[in-house]
């Protein structure tokens, strides 16, 4: 209603507007217009009128119907009148007027609006009609597609949808089932060492898992896998501290593709390396702990540390130990060794064009040269330590050869480890670690052999009769038993050559010890069948074994063969006592002496840095020997001094630095240190007799004692020059002064050793009586020699005979009997010297005499002794002679003649003095002999 | 070095050549056989301690060269022995004819109480023999002389020889029939303390230290 109104109110004022806007908006509204034209013919037209009558319609009217008509009945005045209601009734009816006038105003001004709106409508209808006829239709359809298909085909439909998606969520389970089996086949593939596989079965687990990882039940396997993952790499682990001790090719090689799928190809070397000292350590201290088990009921030894684990190996273990523990060590070096040798080869075979993977392949093998010198000083401290924890100075000689064979073939076996890895090292020093203690306990256990030796060398010397013990007459030191090795060494030398060239031309670590062998195999072999052999003395002589079955042993042959020819009756004489030996005289102990020489010359090749150790011990053994020689027959010689004196400072020498100081109670020697090295002096068996003259004062003895050491002397020389190959070159002048102080004046031995026979032999006294009762003063000159020369040469020829008698069983040899019949031609020229100057009174016709005698003496003699010229006869006949002499120069003869004693220095003057008293005054005579008696004073006191 | 001993007992190793005399004493020794021998030239010496009744003796070996041309250098080691092994080959009749030439020479070279027991070597060459265990021991018997059948190869019997010999040799010194301060006893007293005394003067101290000693 009030929408009404406001129209009603708009009508006045907007109708301009409302025109307009109809000419505007609508130009088909004309027709109705005509319409209310007809209805304003009726009213009349007054729009302002109108709008005050509408104006003034009561508000009533707007409202309620019904309020409308009690309304105008209420307004009715109290006193009605006709006029009031008919002006009311006009007004009423001219406001119904105007409102319908406005009315259908509003009506035509509506018009198009309306036909417009009708159109409309009439559009509608029909659509809605359409769309009737096609709701009809798809009802109609409907109702068919119902009838015709049921419910459970929809039902298919639904089905089919559910299952597509329930075969993919299937398929996810399927797989995460399979994740979770993984773990199994995992485990498998890592019983199986497929490492590589394993690592790529897994990091591919891993990459489904994180694609699953929405799903609840997968949310741990992630983290399991990645445990798996790690705990490969610890089986992987494993696997590579299980290559230090058997290096398989196949395993490694996977081990290497694996890691480098883990990417940690160089941590894995680093890792290795590690393994490999672990494995040395462990492997030591097992092998250790396994013998000392073996040797000691003890059971805590397994907690011990492998220093305090060395020293429970006994001896009797110890070799098998050392040779059990090289060859682990060995064969761990030899695993480390293929490893690299593996990983040289991977880089030639594959030719890697990858820059990256050239540069890690170049990293490991600088890596595992450089390591070589770390894993060889590892296994050196090892063996070190075995080495330095036992006292191997009680050990047997062949043991201890064999030890300190074993440990040599080990360092070379190092060197060979070792070579050409670091080139600014010196050789020296990369086995320096294990040449220390081997030369400590060398010579700790040398001294120790020595001294005994040295006992044991005295006490043959105590019991040596000093018999000739029969040899070749070729006896040469280096075809005795002992003696082999030398003739081994140069053979061995010129292997050593070959060797040494050979490596020259592919100086590549691990040529010689490593590439050769095998994991069955190892270089120590031979070595270990010696040992096996332990506590025999056949060690040694197994390994020359080849060379004795070629070459045979001629000494022993020959002694054979002489053998044989005494049971067959072949030798001339059967009885051997008188059987004369051709060949060098040498005694049992001068044999043993060789013996021991061959032995000490045997450790020295073992052990080159004690070789002078041993060679000075050597030394010493000549120089025992030596001494006995000298101390038991020697007896102090007046003729020659010089040699005498070289002798005896040689012997001073041997004194001071064999033997223990003479002291004259007990307890002296008693508090000495145990472990010096002197040693007791040797005695003179019992056995021999050397002050008998039924034996000849022992001459046999004597030649064969001063010939044995002569011979051995030779032989000594003949070992020159090993010995000075086998010494450092700063130490040969020791060498040399041995030779040419000891060695050489061994030849002067033999002027004391024989002096005392013949000194004691030849009867000087009597001839000395003899002459002294010839009558010198005679006036004419004689052509016979007196008899005593005859008395004197026939003591001689008894002595040549007795000589020849006594010494049967040997042959003397030419340089003995010159020394004897020098000892004679000595004694007799002091006979002659003496039983001159016992002449009181003499003529110069009995000096004539004198030489008469003497020159007889030295004919005769010269045939008997077969020595020509006779030495020393100046000495007589300088003596004889001196008679002739002024008084000034027998002064100036007797100053310089001092071999004469005042005895007979003064017998000169007083003969002299007779002859000159014919001629010159008796006191000049007498002062002149007086002045000459006081010279002899003085050159005595100055002698 | 310290090695301690009650009786020093010089022995001998004597028979003919070849019939392993060498070897026994490496048995001895060594307890091993020695598979490569050669001749021994001249005497060589072995020593080992032994206890025999409950003295510690030290025996001092001289082996023997059995070759008759060494015989004049083996007669010098037979002064002064106190006891000997005579060894001869069961497998060798001529060894064990040779026996009574050995015996004669023990007998008059060395003290004339000495000790011999008679050893037939090479007895694990049973197949080989030549004398047979009466015979032998019928010899010892009539000679007085100890007997025992050895092998240095497997080392059956030849500690039981020394030490039979070193027995006998002590319970003649406690019965007296031996008195070891004689001299070419072949007997030394030993201990440590006066050893060295010995060495320095053996021959002339033993009449010194004889009786302060055990």
């Amino acid at each position: 209603m009030k929408k009404i109104r406001g129209l009603f109110d708009n009508v006045g004022k907007h109708s301009t507007s409302v025109i307009k806007h109809q000419h505007t908006d609508d130009i088909n509204i004309g027709a109705p217009k005509y319409a209310y034209k007809d209805e304003a013919r009726r009213f009349t037209t007054n729009p302002q009128a109108d709008r005050e009558a509408i104006e003034s319609i009561d508000k009533v009217f707007y409202g309620d119907q019904e309020a409308i008509n009690p309304y105008e009945l209420d307004n009715l005045p109290e006193a009605l009148s006709l006029g009031d209601v008919e002006v009311r009734r006009e007004k009423l009816r001219q406001q119904v007027n105007a409102i319908s006038k406005k009315l259908s105003d509003v009506i035509l001004e509506n018009q198009p609006s309306y036909t417009k709106e009708l159109k409309d409508v009439q559009e509608l209808q029909r659509s809605l009609h359409n769309a009737f006829i096609i709701c009809s239709n798809g009802r109609r359809f409907l109702m068919s597609v119902s009838t015709r298909s049921t419910t459970a085909g929809l039902k298919l439909l639904a089905s089919q949808q559910k299952r597509h998606n329930l075969l993919a969520l299937c398929t996810a389970l399927e797989t995460i089932r399979t994740l979770q089996h993984t773990d199994i086949r995992l485990r498998e593939m890592l019983e199986e060492e497929d490492y590589d596989g394993a690592i790529q079965l897994c990091l591919e687990c891993q990459k489904a898992a994180s694609t699953y990882r929405h799903y609840h039940c997968i949310k741990d396997l992630s983290s399991k896998l990645q445990d798996t993952l790690e705990q490969i790499e610890e089986q992987m682990d494993v696997a590579l501290s299980k290559t230090c001790k058997t290096f398989d090719e196949n395993v490694y090689a996977k081990l290497k593709i694996a890691y480098q799928l883990l990417g940690k190809t160089q941590s894995a070397m680093d890792q290795l390396l590690m393994h490999y000292t672990t494995c040395i350590h462990n492997t030591a201290f097992h092998v250790v702990l396994g013998f000392a088990e073996l040797g000691s009921s003890k059971n805590n030894l397994h907690k011990k540390q492998y220093k305090d684990l060395c020293t429970h190996i006994s001896g009797e273990i110890y070799i098998p130990c050392l040779m059990e523990m090289c060859k682990a060590l060995w064969s761990i070096m030899h695993c480390y060794h293929k490893t690299s040798v593996w990983h040289k080869n991977c880089i030639s075979a594959n030719g890697l064009d990858v820059a990256e993977e050239v540069e890690t392949e170049e990293y490991i093998n600088r890596k595992l040269s450089h390591g070589r010198h770390r894993i060889w000083a590892d296994v050196q401290s090892r063996i070190r330590t075995y080495i330095l924890s036992c006292d191997l100075s009680v050990f047997k000689y062949d043991d201890f050869i064999t030890v300190l064979d074993i440990v040599k073939r080990f360092i070379l076996v190092g060197v060979d480890f070792c070579r050409n890895t670091i080139d600014e090292t010196e050789p020296q020093t990369t086995t320096d670690n294990l040449n220390e203690p081997l030369r400590k306990q060398t010579l700790s256990y040398f001294y120790n052999h020595h001294k005994s030796r040295l006992e044991e060398l005295l006490m043959f010397l105590d019991n040596e009769a000093w018999q000739p013990c029969p040899v070749k007459s070729s006896f040469e030191v280096l075809n005795m038993q002992e003696f082999k090795f030398l003739r081994q060494l140069d053979v061995d030398d010129d292997n050593l050559f070959d060797n040494n060239q050979e490596n020259f031309a592919s100086n590549l670590p691990g040529i010689k010890y490593f590439d050769p062998y095998t994991n069955e195999s190892h270089p120590f072999a031979d070595l270990e069948k010696m040992s096996q052999k332990a506590n025999s003395n056949d060690i040694r002589q197994v390994r020359y074994d080849s060379y004795e079955a070629s070459d045979e042993d001629d000494m022993d042959d020959e002694l054979h063969q002489e053998y044989i020819d005494e049971r067959t009756g072949e030798s001339p004489v059967s009885d051997n006592a008188s059987k004369v030996l051709h060949g060098p005289i040498m005694t049992n102990t001068a044999l043993h002496v060789l013996r021991l020489c061959g032995s000490y010359l045997k450790m020295c090749d073992v052990l080159k840095p004690i070789a002078i150790d041993v060679v000075v011990c050597m030394t010493q053994l000549f120089d025992l020997y030596f001494y006995a020689v000298f101390e038991f027959f020697s007896t102090s010689y007046e003729g020659e001094k010089y040699r005498y004196e070289r002798l005896t400072s040689t012997i001073k020498r041997m004194e001071e630095s064999l033997f223990l100081p003479i002291s004259s109670n007990a307890e002296n020697e008693a508090t000495l240190p145990p472990n010096s090295e002197k040693i007791a002096r040797p005695t003179l068996s019992p056995v021999v007799d050397l002050n008998k003259n039924e034996n000849n004062y022992g001459i046999m003895e004597r030649i064969v004692a001063t010939e044995s050491l002569i011979c051995l002397s030779e032989q000594f020389q003949s070992l020159q020059k090993y010995l000075e190959l086998m010494i450092p070159q700063s130490k040969k002048a020791f060498l040399h002064q041995f030779y040419s102080q000891t060695v050489r004046s061994s030849a002067d031995v033999r002027w004391t050793s024989y002096w005392e026979f013949s000194s004691r032999c030849i009867n000087m006294t009597s001839t000395i009586e003899k002459m002294f009762l010839v009558n010198w003063d005679i006036k004419d000159i004689m052509s016979q020699h007196n008899a005593y020369v005859d008395q004197l040469l026939k003591e001689l020829g008894t002595f040549k005979s007795r000589l020849q008698q006594s010494v049967r069983s040997v042959q003397m040899p030419e340089a003995v009997s010159k020394v004897i019949w020098n000892h004679c031609i000595r004694i007799s020229n002091q006979v002659f010297v003496e039983g001159f100057s016992n002449v009181k009174k003499c003529s110069n016709e009995g000096r004539a005499l004198m030489q008469l005698d003497y020159q007889q003496f030295l004919m005769k003699f010269e045939k008997l002794a077969n020595i020509r010229p006779i030495p020393n006869r100046e000495y007589v006949e300088a003596y004889i002679k001196a008679y002739y002499l002024t008084e000034n120069d027998l002064e100036n003869w007797m100053r310089t003649h001092i071999e004469y004693t005042p005895k007979q220095l003064s017998s000169l003057v007083n003969c002299s003095a007779t002859s000159y008293s014919s001629s010159t005054a008796a006191s000049t005579n007498r002062n002149a002999k007086q002045r000459m008696m006081s010279l002899i004073e003085e050159l005595t006191m100055r002698k | 070095m310290s090695e301690t001993y009650d009786f020093l007992f010089k022995f001998l190793v004597i028979g003919s050549a070849g019939v392993g005399k060498s070897c026994i004493l490496h048995q001895l020794l060594e307890n091993k056989f020695k598979e490569e021998s050669t001749h021994t030239i001249g005497v060589e010496f072995g020593s080992k301690i032994v206890n025999v009744g409950g003295k510690c003796v030290k025996l001092q070996i001289w082996d023997t060269a059995g070759q008759e041309r060494f015989r004049s250098v083996t007669r010098s080691y037979y002064r002064g022995a106190a006891g000997a092994l005579l060894v001869y080959d069961t497998t060798c009749r001529e060894t064990f004819n040779s026996l009574t030439n050995w015996l004669t020479d023990a007998k008059t070279l060395a003290s004339p109480n000495i000790v011999i027991i008679l050893c037939g070597n090479k007895k694990d060459l049973e197949s080989e023999r030549e004398v047979t265990f009466l015979e032998a021991s019928r010899f010892a018997q009539e000679n007085e002389v100890m007997f025992l059948e050895t092998s240095a190869l497997t080392g059956e019997n030849i500690e039981d020889a020394f030490n039979k010999c070193a027995k006998t040799i002590l319970t003649k010194i406690e019965a007296g029939d031996i008195d070891p301060e004689r001299i070419g006893s072949g007997i030394q007293y030993g201990d440590s303390s006066l050893r060295q005394l010995r060495h320095t003067r053996p021959r002339r101290q033993r009449t010194d230290t004889g009786g302060g000693c055990c």
